[in-house]
C-alpha cells in the first residue's frame, strides 16, 4: 500500500512538470486546450498528493513498521490522535503535509477563480505547479516519507526507497514514538495553523507573478489578492499564538516567546504580510505603491520558504531542532531561483508599476500607512538579522576579530520593543486620519479624545503602581489606540442613529455589516491591543521565585503562598506521571491546590526527556504558574519554580478577538446593492460569451 | 500485495493520462470553443478591469461619505474629493458603455453597418456635401486632453477621468 503512495508522488512529479510546460506554451501560443490540460495537471497533482498523504496517515494509524517514518514517529502505545498528528511531527511527513496544504490551496484557488481573469490563469497555475514540483522533488529525492528500513550486508540499518543490493528488510515490532514535547494538543494544531498560513501565501504570490508577467497591474487582481492573503494571514496569526501557548504551557520557563529562530521564522512572513494587507489598500484607493506591494508579497512568499528551510534544514540550532539534513541545498536553489526570477520580473515591469497619484499631505491615512509599512519592514529586517546572526558572526569571525555568537531574547526585546510601540501608535493614528489630507479642525476633533484617553490610561496605570517608564509609555499608547477605536465605533453608530434612528446595538451591528472591512479591521486592532497589554504586563512585571521545599514548607511568590503537601505517582496512557500537590493561599485566603507534574514517557523517543506538566491557574489579572523542577529522597523534598505572570490571559483572548475580527472583515456577504449589480452584469457577460 | 500495487499503479497512471489528454483530444472536435477562449487568453478583458475600478471608486465614495459623516473630512475637502471621485466614476462608466456597445451582437452589428452604408449611399447619391457621423464620438479635431496627465477627456467632462484634475479649456 505504501508503494502506491510513492507511485502517486512519482506520477505527480511528471504531471506537474508537464502542467508547467502546458500552461506556459498554452499562454504563449494561445492554445486554450493546453491551458485546460495544464489546469487538469494541477488537479491531478493535488489529488495524487492528497492520496499519498492518506496512504501515509493510514500507515501511521495502522503502525505499518515497514516504513522508516512510521518507525521513527509512532509507537505501539501511542494513542490514535497522536498517531495521526505524527503525520506532521517529523521531517519527511511535515514536508508531505506542506505539499498537501499547498495542493488544497492550489485546487481551491483554481476552482474559485477559474471563471475570472483568463489572462492571468495559465501563469497562476504554472507558479502553483512550480511550487508543487519543488516540494515533490524534495519529497522524492531528499526526504521521502515512504522510505523503508533495510539491513545492509555490512549490518547497518538504513532507510532507502529502493532496496539496496543484498539488503534484507528490517523487521520492527515497536516504533520509537513521537517526541513527548509534541504530545500536547496545542502542538498538534499549531503546525497545522502555521502551515495553513505559510503555504497559503503561495496563492497571492502566484497572482503577483502572473500580474507582472502579463502586465495586468490594475485593480482587478487586488481584491482577489486581499481575500487570498487575509485567510492565510488569519491562520498564521492563530498559528503563532498557538505556538506561544504551547511554549507557555509545555516548556516551563514561564514565558511565551523566546525569539527562537523557528519562532522568528513564523513571525517574519507575518510582519510583511500584515504590511502588505495595509498597503494594498493604498493601491486600491489611490493607485500608489505598486512596486512596494509587489516587493512585500514577494518577500512574504520568500520568507515562508525561508522559514521552512530554517525549520527543516537544521542550519540554525533551535528548540525545534530537527536532524540536520540534506534538503538544504535544494531549498537554497529554489529560494535563489524565486528571488532572482522575481527581481527580474519586477525590474523589467518597472514602468508599468508607476504610481498614478502622489502623496497629497503628510497628515493623511496613506502616509501613516506608509510609515507603518516601513516600521513593519524594519522589524522584519532586524528580526531577520538577529536570527541569522549566528551565521553572520560565524562568517565574519573568519576575517575579523568577532566572536561567534547568537543573539538572545534581551537583544530582540531591546531592539524591537520601541519599534513595536511606534507601530502601535501608528495603528492608532492611521484610522483617525482621512485619505489624502486631514484639515486642522478635523485633526483636533479626532485626536483630542484618544490622546486624553491615553493620558488617563497612563495615569491610572501609574496610580495602580506601574512605575517603569517603558510600561507607562506602553499603557499610554494602548490607551490612545483604544480611545481611537472607541471613538470610531461611537461616531459611526452615532451617524447611523442620526440618519436612520436606529438603536445603539442595531447601529453598531449594521455599522459592522455595512463597513465590514473597516470595522472588522478595528476589531483586529482591538485584539492586537489586548496582546500588547499582555506583553507589557508579562514582560515588565513577571514575578519569579524558586525554592526547595520539604513537606509542609512554604514559599512566597507575589501575593501567593505555596505549600508543598505531597508527591504521588500516577500511570497515564503512554507515560508515568509524578505529581506534586501544592496548597495555594492568595492574599492569605486558601484556594484549591495546584498539581504541577512531570511525565516520563515509556516510548524510546521519550526516555531521555521527561516533560513538564505545568500547573497554571489562569486569571484575567494574573496567572499563577508552578513548575515541578525535581525532587529528592522519594519526595521528602521537592524543588519548585513559580511565576506570577500579570495580564497573560489577554494574549489568548486578544488572539481570539483578532481571528473574529478577520472573519468579520472577510465574511462573504452580498449587500442588496451588490446583488443588483451582479444581476445586471450577468446578461452583459452572457452577450460577450455568445 | 504486488498485484494491488500493480493494479493501483495502472489506475493512477490512467487517471493522470486521461485528465491531461482529454482537453487536447476534445479540442479537435470543437474548434469553435477553443477559438473563443484563445482570444480570452491573449487579451485581458478590459471590462473586468473597468468594473473593478468602478467598484473601487464606489467604495471610495462610500468611505468618503462615511468619513465626512463622522467628521474626519472637512466640508471643503469633502466637496472637492467627492466631485473628483464622481467624475472618475462617470468616466469609467462611459468607457464601459463604449466597450459594451462595441462588443454587442455581431449579427446586429452587421445589420446596422449595412443600414448605415445604405443610408450613406443614399445621401451621397442625393449629393449632400456633409456626410453624417456614424457615431457621436468626438473627432480628432474636437478631442480634449487633460493638462496634468494627458488623458483624453470625453465631451462634457469637467474633471479628468484619470487623475481628477479640473479641466480648463479655452
Amino acid at each position: 500500500m505504501a508503494d502506491l503512495g510513492l507511485l502517486a508522488l512519482t506520477i505527480a512529479l511528471f504531471v506537474a512538470a508537464f502542467g508547467i510546460a502546458a500552461n506556459l506554451i498554452g499562454a504563449w501560443q494561445r492554445r486554450p486546450a493546453l491551458v485546460v490540460a495544464g489546469r487538469n495537471a494541477l488537479y491531478v497533482v493535488s489529488a495524487f498528493v492528497t492520496f499519498a498523504s492518506m496512504v501515509l496517515v493510514a500507515a501511521l494509524v495502522r503502525r505499518d513498521y515497514s516504513l522508516a517514518y512510521v518507525v521513527g514517529h509512532v509507537s505501539n502505545d501511542l494513542p490514535l490522535f497522536y498517531r495521526v498528528a505524527a503525520f506532521w511531527g517529523g521531517q519527511a511527513g511535515s514536508l508531505l503535509f506542506w505539499t498537501l496544504v499547498l495542493s488544497l490551496y492550489a485546487y481551491a484557488a483554481t476552482v474559485a477563480q477559474w471563471e475570472r481573469q483568463p489572462v492571468l490563469r495559465p501563469y497562476v497555475t504554472a507558479v502553483l505547479l512550480t511550487t508543487q514540483l519543488f516540494f515533490l522533488v524534495v519529497l522524492l529525492f531528499s526526504a521521502n516519507p515512504f522510505a523503508r528500513l533495510w539491513v545492509l550486508p555490512d549490518g547497518n540499518i538504513e532507510p532507502r526507497v529502493v532496496a539496496p543490493a543484498g539488503a534484507v528488510a528490517h523487521q520492527v515490532t515497536d516504533g520509537s514514538g513521537l517526541n513527548p514535547l509534541l504530545q500536547n494538543y496545542w502542538m498538534v494544531i499549531h503546525p497545522v495553523m502555521l502551515y495553513l498560513g505559510w503555504v497559503g501565501m503561495t496563492v497571492p504570490f502566484a497572482y503577483a507573478v502572473a500580474a507582472l508577467v502579463t502586465r495586468q497591474l490594475g485593480n482587478d487582481w487586488i481584491r482577489v489578492m486581499r481575500r487570498w492573503t487575509l485567510v492565510p494571514w488569519m491562520f498564521l496569526t492563530a498559528g503563532i499564538l498557538m505556538g506561544s501557548q504551547w511554549a507557555y504551557v509545555e516548556l516551563g520557563w514561564g514565558g511565551y516567546w523566546a525569539w527562537d529562530p523557528v519562532e522568528n521564522a513564523s513571525l517574519l512572513p507575518w510582519l510583511t504580510a500584515t504590511a502588505f494587507l495595509h498597503s494594498i489598500m493604498i493601491q486600491e484607493r489611490r493607485g500608489m505603491l505598486k512596486v512596494w506591494n509587489m516587493v512585500l508579497i514577494g518577500t512574504t512568499f520568500g520568507l515562508t520558504i525561508f522559514g521552512t528551510f530554517l525549520t527543516r534544514s537544521g542550519v540554525i540550532e533551535s528548540v525545534h531542532a530537527f536532524a540536520l539534513s540534506n534538503i538544504g541545498p535544494l531549498f537554497l536553489a529554489f529560494m535563489a531561483l524565486t528571488f532572482f526570477g522575481y527581481l527580474w520580473l519586477l525590474l523589467s515591469r518597472w514602468d508599468d508599476l508607476r504610481s498614478v497619484n502622489q502623496l497629497d499631505s503628510v497628515l493623511s491615512r496613506e502616509s501613516a500607512f506608509l510609515f507603518q509599512n516601513l516600521v513593519f519592514f524594519g522589524i522584519m529586517g532586524v528580526t531577520l538579522f538577529g536570527t541569522l546572526y549566528p551565521l553572520i558572526s560565524d562568517f565574519l569571525s573568519r576575517f575579523l576579530p568577532v566572536d561567534r555568537m547568537s543573539l538572545a531574547a534581551p537583544w530582540f526585546n531591546k531592539v524591537t520593543g520601541p519599534l513595536f510601540i511606534v507601530l502601535l501608535a501608528l495603528m492608532g493614528s492611521a484610522p483617525l486620519l482621512a485619505w489624502r489630507r486631514t484639515g486642522r479642525a478635523a485633526l483636533r476633533e479626532n485626536f483630542t479624545f484618544p490622546l486624553v484617553f491615553g493620558l488617563a490610561t497612563a495615569l491610572l496605570a501609574f496610580l495602580l503602581g506601574v512605575r517603569r517608564p517603558y510600561a507607562v509609555l506602553s499603557f499610554a499608547v494602548i490607551g490612545f489606540v483604544l480611545g481611537g477605536i472607541l471613538q470610531e465605533f461611537y461616531r459611526g453608530a452615532q451617524a447611523r442613529r442620526a440618519t436612520r434612528g436606529e438603536s445603539w446595538p442595531a447601529a453598531v451591528w449594521t455599522l459592522l455589516r455595512r463597513n465590514q472591512r473597516r470595522y472588522g479591521g478595528y476589531i483586529v486592532h482591538l485584539g492586537v491591543l489586548m496582546i500588547a497589554v499582555a506583553i507589557t504586563g508579562a514582560n515588565t512585571y513577571q514575578i519569579e521565585a524558586q525554592a526547595n521545599l520539604a513537606i509542609n514548607e512554604s514559599m512566597r511568590v507575589g501575593n501567593y503562598e505555596l505549600t508543598y503537601m505531597d508527591l504521588r505517582q500516577v500511570a497515564g496512557p503512554t507515560y508515568d506521571q509524578v505529581r506534586a500537590v501544592v496548597g495555594v493561599k492568595r492574599n492569605g485566603l486558601v484556594t484549591d491546590p495546584v498539581m504541577p507534574a512531570m511525565n516520563f514517557y515509556r516510548s524510546r523517543a521519550g526516555q531521555d526527556q521527561p516533560t513538564n506538566e505545568i500547573a497554571i491557574r489562569m486569571g484575567l489579572t494574573e496567572d499563577l504558574y508552578v513548575v515541578l523542577a525535581g525532587w529528592e529522597n522519594n519526595g521528602q523534598t521537592a524543588s519548585f519554580k513559580a511565576y506570577v505572570n500579570p495580564l497573560m490571559s489577554w494574549m489568548w483572548i486578544g488572539g481570539a478577538v483578532m481571528i473574529l475580527g478577520t472573519l468579520a472583515a472577510v465574511w462573504p456577504h452580498a449587500t442588496a446593492e451588490e446583488r443588483r449589480r451582479s444581476e445586471a452584469a450577468a446578461p452583459a457577460a452572457g452577450v460577450r460569451r455568445a | 500485495m504486488t498485484i494491488l500495487v500493480l493494479v493501483g499503479g495502472v489506475v493512477l497512471l490512467t487517471v493522470a493520462v486521461a485528465a491531461l489528454a482529454w482537453p487536447l483530444l476534445r479540442q479537435r472536435e470543437e474548434p469553435a470553443v477553443a477559438e473563443a477562449t484563445a482570444a480570452q487568453i491573449a487579451v485581458a478583458d478590459p471590462l473586468a478591469e473597468l468594473s473593478e475600478r468602478r467598484d473601487a471608486i464606489y467604495r471610495a465614495i462610500k468611505e468618503l461619505e462615511f468619513d465626512y459623516q463622522v467628521g474626519k473630512v472637512s466640508e471643503a475637502d469633502y466637496q472637492a474629493f467627492s466631485a473628483q471621485l464622481k467624475a472618475e466614476a462617470a468616466a469609467v462608466l462611459r468607457e464601459m458603455d463604449a466597450l459594451e456597445a462595441a462588443a454587442a451582437d455581431p449579427a446586429l452589428d452587421a445589420a446596422i453597418e449595412a443600414q448605415v452604408a445604405a443610408l450613406r449611399r443614399q445621401t451621397q447619391t442625393a449629393s449632400s456635401p456633409a456626410s453624417p457621423q456614424a457615431a457621436p464620438l468626438p473627432s480628432s479635431a474636437q478631442a480634449r486632453f487633460c493638462t496634468r496627465c494627458g488623458h483624453q477627456a470625453q465631451p462634457g467632462d469637467r474633471f479628468c477621468g484619470r487623475c481628477g484634475a479640473p479641466l480648463r479649456f479655452p
